[in-house]
């Protein structure tokens, strides 16, 4: 027998048991969540994974226990995950749907369909990027074919040749809508044509006619060929999960029939048949697996449960070192605008970092529509500041995998509005990958767009949202309202190894201001007191900071002191300045442009109340922005948004109570 | 029935008197005989016994130290265990608390019944609990009271304070040209003859902006920052010796302590100084200087957290270089309460002063 076929042979057989093994400890009550198993189609993931190094990227599905298996996780390491312990791959933080090993390059499987496809597409743009050979693989179901996901996955890795294999498990059924039904054109492989790609079709129980192709496509990937498209047909039998019916939705029939062509019978068959293997060398590899098997599984029973205070460790990496900031001072006498700002900071970072790029639309040769990105595409090239197409969750998916593998994307969204098209990408992905991964990856991926209202930008142009992402775990939420503060945030925002949010306000992008030359970086969650005053503390970020100085201005004429605190990121939010004020000033008013429920405002109000309700000489007060889409017409628009009038008005209220 | 208070006409001509401030308080167990507040006419001060015993209720609008009081004037209640002062007690109009103020009225240990809160104010906020506490604290009788008796007991008080104490001499050579020089100038724009407690009230006020930890009270088993810098000065007023206190005198010119220190000296004399006037303040400035003497140290003015005393400006022998020449020189002490205020910060505060007395002319600015 070959190493080949003993490969293809083991990994199958071993997939099997272990999936045999999982469902009776589903019944028995050991796996606590969720188990898709992958049994009756383990040729594909055998017959693609012989082709991989442990350097290749494998980015998985729901059913991805046999993709974690044939990658080469141990088996103990997947049992005990479904288990729930501290030995799992993602140490009990993931279960069946959340397997990571980035060591052997299993870098997830996944609860959500479609991600696979453009994670798979941006680990492919990371290692050429990086200049390697690897590769990487998107395992997906039939059911991701008819989603956005796929387009745009195929669509970018053809655009750009990135060395990547998609492999189609059609195994017929999505949940358990059939794909005949589902599909206009149930031809996944005749899709590839779409994205001049080449595509196949194979028998996906054959294991070696899945090898065969695989071999084909990773080669073609590795040499530069581009991308492929593999669509193998199959079939599950037994339920989409553990512990469903399965004969509501097809016949106990075509269940058997399909059990009738076991991928595995069948490569045991050919093996026997062709003499390349005795039956009892096969017997002795199934004893020698189910020994495995059941070793880990007595292991798994046995190991310990992770520590419930470490629930929440890993949600963000390490933090990075504390820095001094050089200070307004230190740019005294050069003064220039908040986008030029981070400009410099973006120029010095790539010129150090060779594993920055940006993505995003006009951002190339054009520099940007702010031009945040001006002059770059000349010095650091097409690789380095890709204009990609419209296709946001594309190309922020995309990202997230590049990220995953070591580059370090920058998305520029000209509009934070159009993030929110990327919206699942960012808060169920990028957001959670290091956590899912208990720290294992890293996700420096910066995201950046311009928010606020304006100039009649009208409702898909004006957004803030900030509120909504700093609601998520595992993203770091900036928005500056200064130059100087812009540059040290966006310098810090590329060091860093976690997703960040870089928002900024439009009304402000050209305002210059101070900024030394040198760069520097500002740490997050460290809030700017913008002007010292004694009677109220007035809260907010971005373009509210600058109204708020404005009003205070005005105040001050009227014999009113009042204390505007920037505190410059959302997520992480600096209570510790906000309640230090309000301890000096006991008032409060929490100023956000955005819609009012469950925002900014409220947050800070909600830590002054629970955590200096006893410095508190008046009830806090929000200013908000009207709970209404942004109108065009001047005059409504004016009568959404937050004036420095307002504020003043406010404020003065305030002050009387 | 509660018991009436009522200021008692003292002599055959008193219309009216000083109310020099509660020896009880709101709430205390009283029996007849005790003393139950002090006024003051004609320079004497008396304290009143109760005729009644009873629970002592002193409604928010009492009279508060300094204020006028007329004979005959109801001024409390003493009531029965379980009894309330009824209508004519004029309870404090209900408006709610603010959090900020209910936490600094258990700070400072204030009766939020006592505290009445701005006209038309939709709540009690902590400017009006810091009102009512300062108001209190003035009621100790040493501002205003004169008796030989409310002295003696108030001595007693304050000397309790653990005291440390720290000395040295400053050269008074520049401050007494500066002081010459300011005389014609403060004259004519103030009308006022500036003094030397002016110059050293300057000094005692920027020291405390040099070293803030001084600049505070010990109040309720903590040291409780001081919102300004506002320096007492122990002066004659008549036979009386008050403190009155100076407020914001670290940004307040030579010539402007001046004209308020005679303001506030002729409202002592005329007998219209209010609490207001004996309050706020951290550290008080005694100069015995002009009765001739040398040196000497100075008993707290509690809740504050210091007193500076000076000595008197002569010529005494000085060391400089390896020469000892005659030089005029001022002797200064600081009193310290060592609750409040450190061997170390009350060491830099003592420095701090003798650097501006030696180089006084930034006190003249």
């Amino acid at each position: 027998m070959t190493p080949e076929s003993r490969f293809l042979y083991r990994t199958m057989r071993l997939i099997r048991v272990c999936e045999e093994q999982l469902a009776r400890c589903h019944a028995r009550g050991l796996v606590h969540g969720a188990c898709h198993t992958y049994v009756g189609q383990e040729a594909i993931a055998a017959g693609v994974c012989l082709h991989l190094r442990p350097d290749d990227a494998v980015f998985s599905t729901h059913r991805g226990h046999g993709h974690a298996l044939a990658k080469g996780l141990p088996a103990l390491e997947l049992i005990a995950e479904l288990f729930g312990r501290e030995a799992g791959c993602s140490r009990g933080r993931g279960g069946s749907m959340h397997l990571f090993a980035p060591e052997i390059g299993l870098m997830g499987t996944s609860g959500i369909v479609g991600p696979s496809i453009l994670q798979a597409a941006g680990a492919a743009y990371s290692f050429r990027l990086l200049r390697t050979d690897r590769v990487a693989v998107a395992f997906f179901g039939d059911g991701a074919v008819n989603n956005g996901a796929f387009h745009e996955g195929l669509n970018l890795a053809a655009i750009w040749k990135l060395p990547v294999l998609f492999v189609c498990e059609n195994n017929q059924f999505a949940t358990e809508v059939p794909f005949a039904y589902a599909a206009a054109n149930p031809d996944v492989a005749s899709r590839a044509a779409s994205c001049g790609v080449p595509g196949a079709q194979v028998d996906g129980n054959d294991v070696l006619a899945v090898a065969r192709a695989a071999g084909e496509a990773v080669a073609r990937a590795r040499s530069g060929g581009g991308p492929t498209l593999l669509e193998c047909r199959t079939y599950r039998t037994r339920p989409h999960a553990e512990g469903m019916g399965d004969y509501t939705y097809r016949t106990r029939e075509e269940v058997e029939s399909w059990r009738a062509r076991c991928p595995i019978r069948r490569f045991h068959a050919t093996l026997t048949g062709q003499g390349e293997a005795g039956a009892e060398e096969l017997e002795a590899l199934d004893r020698d697996v189910q020994a495995e098997v059941a070793a880990a599984s007595e292991a798994a029973e046995q190991a310990p449960w992770p520590s419930a205070n470490e629930a929440a460790a890993h949600v963000y990496s390490a933090p990075a070192a504390a820095v001094r900031e050089p200070g307004y001072g230190a740019g005294a006498g050069r003064e220039i605008s908040l986008v030029a700002a981070t400009l410099e900071a973006l120029d010095h970072e790539m010129a150090a970092n060779p594993a920055i790029f940006v993505l995003g639309e006009g951002i190339g040769r054009r520099g940007g529509n702010f031009g945040t990105t001006a002059g770059l595409f000349a010095r650091y090239g097409e690789e380095r500041l890709r204009d990609t197409p419209i296709a946001e969750r594309g190309f922020t998916g995309l990202a997230c995998g590049a990220a995953m593998t070591g580059a370090r994307p920058v998305i520029d969204f000209m509009f934070i509005d159009f993030l929110n098209d990327a919206f699942g990408e960012i808060i169920n992905q990028i957001a959670k990958m290091q956590y899912m991964s208990s720290g294992r990856l890293r996700m420096p991926v910066l995201l950046r767009g311009c928010i606020g209202v304006g100039h009649s930008a009208a409702t898909h142009h004006s957004g803030n949202y900030y509120s909504i992402y700093g609601h998520i775990p595992g993203l770091r939420v900036v928005v500056p309202s200064t130059p100087y503060d812009a540059k040290g945030l966006f310098t810090r925002a590329l060091r860093c190894d976690d997703p960040v949010l870089f928002l900024e306000p439009r009304e402000l992008m050209s305002v210059k201001g101070p900024v030394p030359a040198e760069p520097y970086e500002i740490e997050f969650g460290r809030a700017r007191v913008a002007r010292e005053g004694r009677d109220l503390t007035v809260v907010g970020v971005g373009m509210m900071a600058k109204r708020s100085l404005e009003a205070a201005e005005t105040l001050a004429a009227e014999g009113i002191s009042v204390e505007v605190v920037d505190p410059r990121t959302v997520s992480p939010l600096d209570a510790e300045t906000i309640l230090a004020s309000v301890k000096k000033t006991g008032r409060l008013l929490a100023v956000d442009e955005a819609f009012g429920p469950f925002g900014f405002a409220g947050e800070v109000a909600a830590i002054v109340s629970e955590r200096g309700f006893d410095d508190l000489d008046a009830p806090i007060r929000r200013l908000t922005g009207a709970f209404a889409p942004t109108p065009y017409s001047p005059p409504l628009e004016a009568a959404v948004t937050v004036s420095a009038e307002a504020i003043a008005a406010a404020a003065r209220a305030l002050a009387r109570e | 029935m509660p018991f009436e208070i009522t200021v008692p006409r003292l002599g055959w001509s008193m219309e009216e008197a000083l109310f020099a401030g509660w020896l009880r308080s709101n709430g205390e167990r009283v029996e007849a005989g005790q003393s139950l507040f002090a006024v003051e006419s004609d320079k004497v001060t008396m304290e009143v016994e109760a005729l009644d015993s009873g629970v002592l209720r002193i409604p928010h609008d009492a009279p508060r130290a300094g204020d006028v009081v007329k004979a005959g004037q109801r001024i409390g209640f003493l009531l029965a265990e379980g009894e309330s002062a009824g209508e004519d007690a004029a309870p404090a109009p209900r408006v709610p608390v603010s959090p900020r103020a209910r936490a600094a009225a258990k700070r400072l240990g204030v009766d939020l019944s006592e505290v009445v809160p701005r006209p038309g104010a939709r709540r009690v906020v902590e400017a009006d609990v810091r009102r009512a506490f300062e108001a209190r604290a003035a009621i100790q009788p040493a501002a205003v009271v004169s008796s030989r008796a409310g002295i003696a007991a108030r001595m007693e008080e304050s000397f309790r304070a653990p005291h440390f104490y720290v000395h040295a001499d400053a050269d008074a050579s520049l401050l007494a040209r500066v002081r010459e020089e300011l005389i014609p100038i403060v004259q004519e724009r103030h009308g006022v003859r500036v003094t030397y407690n002016d110059l050293l009230v300057k000094a005692v006020a920027l020291a405390l902006r040099a070293v803030p930890s001084v600049n505070c009270c010990w109040r309720e088993g903590a040291a409780v920052p001081a919102e300004g810098i506002h320096v007492g000065l122990a002066v004659q007023a008549g036979e009386r010796l008050v403190a009155p206190v100076i407020r914001d005198a670290d940004r307040l010119a030579v010539g402007e302590i001046a004209a308020e220190r005679v303001r506030l000296v002729d409202r002592c004399v005329s007998g219209a100084a209010a609490a207001a006037d004996f309050s706020g303040g951290s550290v008080t400035l005694s100069n015995l200087g002009p009765f001739g003497v040398d040196r000497f140290q100075a008993i707290l003015n509690p809740p504050q957290s210091a007193i500076v005393a000076a000595g008197r400006i002569a010529k005494r022998p000085w060391v400089d270089g390896d020469a000892v020449v005659a030089r005029l020189t001022i002797p200064i002490s600081v009193s310290v309460d060592h609750r409040a205020v450190d061997g170390v910060a009350a060491a830099k505060f003592l420095s701090s002063i003798v650097s501006l007395i030696q180089s006084a002319l930034r006190l003249a600015v």
